[in-house]
């Protein structure tokens, strides 16, 4: 019998407002997921990919209970829970989503208070005693900070920082409350070589489920033995990562090209 | 050894920022509560005003060139206070379509205007000039100001580099194509640049929204509990401060001065 799914989804859609004429009369949706169902199960590390505007970010932000609910039908669970707005807050503990720019992330004044937001916010809200607790705080923020290789940047602006480091930072944010999914929408965007391969090689060590949605086909075929492909808003491929990125018909088919470190194999 | 205790006390001595910030709140409010035409008093409030200056120790040319540039707006508020009170009348100029009018009362709430606000005004700076605005901000937040406004006020500071940045980005695209610099060209270039900003703003407000949003955020900002504790220098000047206002107050409300 397989375990209880991170993240079960079922006959997702999403449609944005597209226009609204001032009468109300005629309003225009635009759907961008047509019935996604995908199952994700605890550990396991799972790469979207797509062609730009394919609903890649869309997927992950429902998943993290990020946008309107009423745009929205279809059914998401996480680990066992339907996402809605009744029990979004107990929900969103257990998803750490990283955005694509980390300046999206890094609103604070020092990275101690940005990596403390969370975990305080959360403890806050559970009425933990550990939220007053400076010494619990500054030692899961240096935790957090160990993991990805930050440690005693607490005091530092994170403006000021580079963007390789915001990139790890924003991770941060989100380690110190410990969530058991990882969400990260394009995590190897403007990173150069080396700080790119050292945020995979994190990634690939740690223990949570992780869900990345990214264009960098490279980075699917290093980071993960699953992908699934999405384009114009329908679920084309959910197998084994390999076996898509070799087959270039079927990229080429889905505005999708054979990743560099594949092409002088085939 | 008192005096070694105290030498100890003021080495190295810098004025805590939450120390700064008491002070320079309770002048103003001291400041603002001098009746109108009380020149006295006012004057008497100058040696705070510069003992301020000389405790905040803020560098000399940055604490007046920030001075010079705020000193401007009370100045062009105030320009037409003469004007708009009633009073006994002491000038006035008989233009062709109408007659302007400077009273006593205006010329008075005139110059307790200018003074109150140039007096202000000398804290302030000296406050923004001795203090980088991170430790203005964590000031605010350890005197336990109401945590929304110091957050607005920091995510206020974080936005200005943003939009720096952006808006640098837009005048670099703007040049690399405008190859016929004419005012109005420019100008034009530069309306679409400050609406672009905007909507970029908007979008950059929208994401960190969520972002605290999907970290549990539900209006409230909670602090970790920093309890850092003053400096006793720190604390002395503060009492010494309000020992000072607090008599000033009681010469001027005993029409001592």
């Amino acid at each position: 019998m397989q375990s209880q799914a991170s993240i079960e989804i079922e006959n997702l859609r999403y449609r944005y407002l597209s226009s609204k004429r001032l009468n109300g009369a005629d309003i225009v949706y635009r759907e961008v997921l047509r019935g996604i169902d995908l199952r994700v199960f605890p550990g396991e590390k799972v790469s979207v990919i797509g062609p730009n505007g394919a609903g890649k970010s869309t997927l992950l932000l429902n998943i993290a209970g990020l946008l309107d609910e009423k745009y929205r039908s279809g059914s998401i669970f996480i680990s066992g829970i339907e996402l809605n707005h009744r029990n979004i807050y107990s929900i969103r503990e257990k998803i750490g989503f990283v955005f694509q720019d980390p300046n999206d992330q890094l609103f604070s004044t020092s990275v101690f208070d940005d990596v403390a937001f969370g975990l305080l916010n959360f403890l806050k809200k559970k009425r933990d005693s550990r939220a007053k607790d400076i010494n619990y705080i500054r030692h899961k923020v240096s935790e957090a900070l160990s993991k990805v290789n930050l440690f005693g940047l607490e005091d530092e602006v994170p403006y000021f920082l580079s963007f390789g480091e915001k990139k790890l930072a924003a991770l941060a944010t989100v380690l110190s409350y410990d969530p058991e999914i990882l969400v990260l929408d394009e995590p190897s965007s403007n990173l150069d070589p080396k700080n790119r391969e050292d945020f995979i090689k994190l990634l690939k060590n740690m223990d949570n489920t992780i869900v990345i949605a990214t264009h960098d086909l490279d980075l699917a075929y290093e980071f993960s033995e699953r992908t699934v492909i999405l384009n114009r808003g329908n679920l084309v491929f959910d197998g084994c990562t390999e076996s898509v990125l070799c087959n270039r018909k079927f990229l080429e088919n889905n505005d999708l090209r054979v990743p560099l470190s594949l092409k002088k194999n085939l | 050894m008192a005096s070694k205790n105290i030498k100890h006390i003021f080495k190295g001595f810098r004025l805590d920022s939450r120390v700064k910030l008491i002070t320079v709140f309770i002048f103003l409010v001291f400041i603002a509560s001098v009746s109108k035409g009380d020149y006295r008093a006012l004057c008497l409030y100058l040696i705070p005003c510069f003992a301020i200056i000389i405790f905040f120790r803020p560098p000399f040319y940055l604490f007046l060139k920030r001075f010079l540039i705020v000193s401007l707006f009370p100045l062009s508020v105030s320009v037409f206070l003469p004007f708009t009170n009633s009073g006994e009348l002491l000038y006035s100029f008989n233009l062709f379509f109408f007659t302007l009018k400077i009273t006593e009362n205006g010329m008075t709430i005139f110059f307790t205007t200018i003074i109150k606000s140039i007096l202000s005004v000398v804290v302030l700076a000296a406050l923004v000039s001795s203090t980088g605005e991170l430790e203005i901000i964590g000031g605010l937040r350890k005197i336990r100001f109401p945590s929304v406004l110091v957050s607005i006020i920091f995510l206020m500071y974080r936005y200005l580099f943003l939009i720096r940045d952006e808006a640098r980005t837009g005048i670099l695209a703007i040049n690399s194509r405008v190859f016929h610099k004419s005012y109005s060209n420019i100008n034009r270039q530069l309306a679409f640049l400050a609406g672009n900003l905007f909507i970029k703003s908007h979008d950059r407000a929208e994401n960190i929204y969520k972002s605290m949003e999907s970290r549990g955020f539900t209006g409230d900002f909670n602090n970790p509990a920093d309890e850092n504790k003053i400096n006793p220098a720190s604390l002395i000047v503060l009492s010494l401060f309000i020992t000072t206002l607090a008599g000033f107050k009681c010469l001027e409300l005993l029409r001592l001065v």
